[in-house]
């Protein structure tokens, strides 16, 4: 690949502010943010509740609107786009992987996942060629004529993921992915992430305040009080190693904010 | 807060969730107000005996059915509250939550309706007077009053028993209201989220049940082409024709939205482009979850259109026939072969009747059976005639002597038309022949009656009522012979041609003549202007209320509850279309799928049911010709200006609430 992108960062974010509320009572949810994420990258961003982290996520999905600093896609300005160019973009530049998987349970496994597609115009016969790829990455292929209540979870997890990576995005985000599951899914999906990345090549960014989930990883960046309070890196070390890192930081975090351990 | 203060405060910020609440209280007040109102309108005063019976009739009959209305739209306000219920449930829940007592949130749910209540109350009646100043002037329109004495009228009885009646509506929503606050669960309200669509399992085979539904109604066709719309006493061809097309309804919207996804996924390239997959699917699994709704808005539709297209046809043609020029107050027919050839007056007269007391001008004229049938006349024409004129082709043609046609001509102050004593001339005025008259003429130059070879007199076809009939004033065509050939026929009937003195009392000469109509020893019969108006127009006016009454409030109600589950199953989609947005679906995309959606789940019903009307219509008309010898067209104009009106303004306010409801939720526009 020549993709003359392919040097630049995937995302950088640069100097974003964003505040709520009106002139008395001004609320800092993000305050001065910055960092980028390479192409391929596996990046985890961790907090509290109120930390600001889905704020931010907010703010790179183009759900929300920065109050000011930009952040660049692939190079490209998001914080500039509008209407019809906005939502063109969601649907090509990012995949979503959310909570309860949000698969549409009146669509069969192969139309929901044809429906990211087809809404950004891509072409019918393309379509059914780039699902039906997917679907093989993702052991799914079987499945595909299934409607949502007819899979196992382990599947609906692979649906979910297949939909957010069909479109070849620039960038999958993840809120909180494990939130709403028990410890054996959990860990399946994020095997699924840690496949999609390595294998399928895609930058994930995760949004989590599991410090379990956090360890599939490669990298996390703590957010406090809407600043960056601090980064870790995996490197050649076991997740089991990372996890106690993490464990370290979350209890700073923690230690700061409450006195009662 | 107070209670009172809450109230308000809701009814406000819930305006979007009560629009179609609101709008079908007011509509249903509205009708029910302006169809009550009419005995109230003062120009109805001085009608005559029939018609006022008739009338009385009219009134009688309204409220009867107003009854059985005010139940209906009971059940309609009850079903609107409920989703309202529903919508604000998780409200409800965090009231419970907050510690407010379930007394009080029951007297803040009362009070919300109550409030609605009076608005919908108050812009409903303001709606009822407009609309029954407009009501008055059509029916007096069909009762044939003058609308000179039109006055602008408040009905004090109808708005007493419009408020009485809504009042009781509204006691049973409060009541109804209290019990299901009473009654729920908090944990129930605080879930009462998204609740995951069922899909109904596919059935078996859609495709043959579409099959079988077509088979099914297609066989109801045939049944009702050969029988008839009608049961007939000892046979069961017409319940079992009306069996097999509510099975087949059913099954039709049971199975169509099956057949329709294969039809859609057929076409790859459509299917796959923007969010036509979703939208069909949704479909899909609407009109399945729905079908049974489906299959009875579809029915009442069909009642509707069927009721109103005929109702308001049949009243339209009765005026076409009022509107002819009805050129004398009394014909009396003497039948030849049953009276001899008497004069009608003096006979009158040994029954006690002296019409020269009320007549202005009075004149006696012969009609002639000439020697030649109509199918004669019109030998050599491609014959379409209408039903009730079937057999014509075997019965002689009316002729009429010169001189007896100018005296009827001068009577109503037309000059007198000139014939040398070689010619002939043809009179028409029905509508039926007036064609095949016209060609008639211009095939004739030359024409034998008894033996007597005549000369085409005109060209023109005349087109003069000459006496009138029962129905209308339907001369198929008459020849105009010279006195001395019309002579040589045979006499059919003697006709005596009145018209009454200034203020001469139409119902004093009825009394008297009626004994005379009934005389089954005699042949006279008596055609008197204002019976024949009261009769027909005044029938007819009946008939196209109480039709165009029980159309609207079937129309409405069908109205209402596609627009309630329409709403509903939108708001428990709302998810949905976040996750829509999310996918990269532009605003646009997703308005036009909310829309798309809505207009296919609205015409639906309708497209099958006008279907089925334009069928039963063809049916019913038929009926209705061959019982009140008329010529009919169903007015479609009328049907579809009161669909536009109730079914589009539902449609538009549904759609308008439903794009709320989906923008609502959409994450936080970008400020451009």
């Amino acid at each position: 690949m020549t993709d003359p992108t392919n040097a630049a960062p995937i995302l950088q974010v640069q100097d974003i502010q964003k505040y709520y509320g009106s002139r008395g009572s001004v609320t800092k949810a993000i305050d001065h943010i910055s960092f980028a994420v390479e192409r391929g990258e596996f990046l985890g961003i961790m907090g509290a509740s109120g930390s600001g982290k889905t704020t931010l996520l907010n703010c790179i999905s183009t759900i929300d609107t920065v109050t000011s600093g930009h952040i660049l896609v692939e190079g490209r300005d998001v914080t500039a786009l509008h209407g019809g160019e906005l939502a063109a973009f969601r649907g090509r530049k990012l995949g979503f992987i959310f909570q309860d998987f949000n698969l549409l349970d009146t669509l069969t496994a192969r139309e929901n996942i044809a429906l990211t597609l087809s809404v950004s115009g891509v072409r019918p016969a393309e379509i059914e060629c780039r699902v039906a790829q997917t679907a093989a990455a993702l052991d799914i292929a079987g499945v595909l004529d299934k409607y949502p209540y007819q899979m196992s979870g382990g599947q609906q997890q692979r649906v979910a993921a297949a939909r957010a990576v069909v479109t070849d995005p620039a960038l999958v985000l993840a809120d909180e992915p494990t939130g709403a599951l028990d410890s054996h899914s959990s860990r399946m999906l994020l095997k699924l992430l840690g496949r999609l990345n390595s294998r399928l090549g895609a930058t994930i960014l995760m949004v989590t305040h599991d410090a379990f989930s956090a360890s599939y990883c490669r990298r996390i960046l703590f957010i406090k009080d809407g600043r960056i309070f601090n980064e870790l890196v995996r490197g050649g070390e076991s997740r089991r190693d990372f996890f106690g890192r993490i464990l370290d930081v979350v209890s700073v975090l923690g230690g700061e904010q409450d006195d009662d351990l | 807060m107070t209670t009172c203060k809450l109230i308000f405060r809701n009814v406000r910020r819930n305006i979007r969730d009560y629009l179609v609440y609101y709008l079908t209280l007011t509509l249903a007040v509205g009708m029910f107000y302006a169809f009550n109102s009419i005995a109230s309108q003062s120009a109805f005063a001085d009608m005559s005996a029939t018609r006022a019976l008739l009338y009385q009739q009219l009134g009688t009959l309204l409220s009867a059915l107003s009854v059985v209305i005010a139940v209906v739209l009971a059940f309609l306000v009850v079903y609107a509250n409920q989703f309202i219920l529903k919508r604000r449930k998780k409200e409800l829940g965090i009231y419970l939550l907050a510690g407010m007592r379930k007394g009080r949130i029951s007297r803040l749910f009362a009070g919300e309706t109550l409030l609605v209540g009076l608005l919908a109350l108050g812009s409903g009646l303001l709606a009822g007077v407009v609309l029954s100043q407009g009501l008055s002037l059509v029916s007096m329109r069909l009762f044939a009053v003058e609308v000179s004495g039109f006055r602008f009228v408040l009905s004090a009885p109808a708005l007493r028993l419009t408020v009485l009646c809504f009042a009781v509506i509204f006691v049973l929503v409060g009541v109804f209201n209290v019990l299901t606050v009473s009654g729920v669960k908090l944990i129930d309200l605080l879930t009462a989220r998204r609740k995951n669509e069922t899909l109904p399992a596919a059935g078996p085979a859609p495709v043959l049940l579409f099959a079988a539904a077509l088979a099914l109604i297609g066989a109801a066709a045939a049944i009702f082409h050969r029988h008839g719309i009608l049961p007939v006493r000892g046979e069961s061809w017409v319940q079992l024709g009306a069996g097999a097309l509510a099975v087949g309804t059913v099954l039709l919207f049971y199975s169509a939205s099956a057949v329709g996804v294969r039809l859609a996924q057929a076409d790859r390239r459509r299917y796959l482009k923007g969010l036509t997959a979703f939208v069909v699917r949704q479909l899909d699994s609407r009109l399945r979850t729905n079908f049974l709704v489906m299959a009875a808005v579809c029915g009442i539709l069909t009642v509707t259109i069927v009721a109103v297209g005929l109702g308001a046809g049949t009243a339209l043609a009765m005026n076409r026939a009022a509107q002819a020029a009805v050129p004398y107050d009394l014909n009396v027919l003497s039948d030849v072969d049953q009276d001899g050839d008497t004069d009608i007056a003096a006979y009158l007269r040994t029954r006690g009747v002296d019409l020269a007391q009320y007549a202005r001008s009075m004149e006696q004229v012969a009609m002639y059976n000439a020697d030649l049938t109509y199918g004669q006349l019109l030998a050599g024409q491609e014959l379409e005639l209408w039903r009730m004129d079937q057999d014509l082709p075997d019965v002689p043609v009316a002729a009429v002597s010169l001189s007896d046609f100018n005296r009827a001509l001068a009577m109503q102050g037309k000059p007198a038309v000139t014939l040398a004593d070689d010619q002939y001339l043809l009179n028409c005025n029905y509508e039926g022949t007036l064609g095949y008259l016209r060609q008639a003429l211009a095939d004739h130059p030359t024409l034998t009656v008894a033996g007597v070879t005549l000369h085409r007199g005109s060209d023109t076809l005349l087109n003069e009522t000459w006496f009138m009939t029962q129905v209308g004033n339907n001369d198929r065509g008459t020849l105009v012979l010279p006195d001395a050939v019309a002579a040589r026929l045979e006499k059919d009937a003697n006709i005596l041609l009145v018209c009454y003195r200034e203020g001469t009392d139409p119902d004093e000469v009825l009394a008297l003549m009626l004994p005379i109509g009934l005389d089954e020893s005699h042949g006279y019969r008596y055609t008197e202007k204002t019976m024949m108006y009261d009769a027909y127009y005044g029938s007819s006016a009946v008939v196209a209320f109480l039709c165009s009454y029980v159309g609207l409030v079937f129309l409405l109600l069908c109205s209402a509850l596609l627009a309630l589950k329409q709403l509903t199953e939108t708001s428990d989609n709302i998810a949905r279309y976040g996750l829509l947005q999310k996918l990269g679906a532009s605003p646009r995309q997703i308005d036009r799928a909310v829309l798309g959606q809505t207009a296919v789940f609205f015409a639906a019903p309708l497209a099958v049911a006008v279907c089925y009307a334009a069928f039963l219509l063809g049916q019913g008309i038929q009926l209705v010709e061959d019982f009140m010898h008329l010529r009919v067209t169903a007015s479609a104009g009328v049907t579809a200006a009161m669909f536009v009106l109730v079914y589009g303004g539902y449609f538009a306010a549904t759609c308008l609430s439903c794009r709320r409801m989906v923008r609502e939720k959409r994450p936080a526009a970008r400020q451009d």
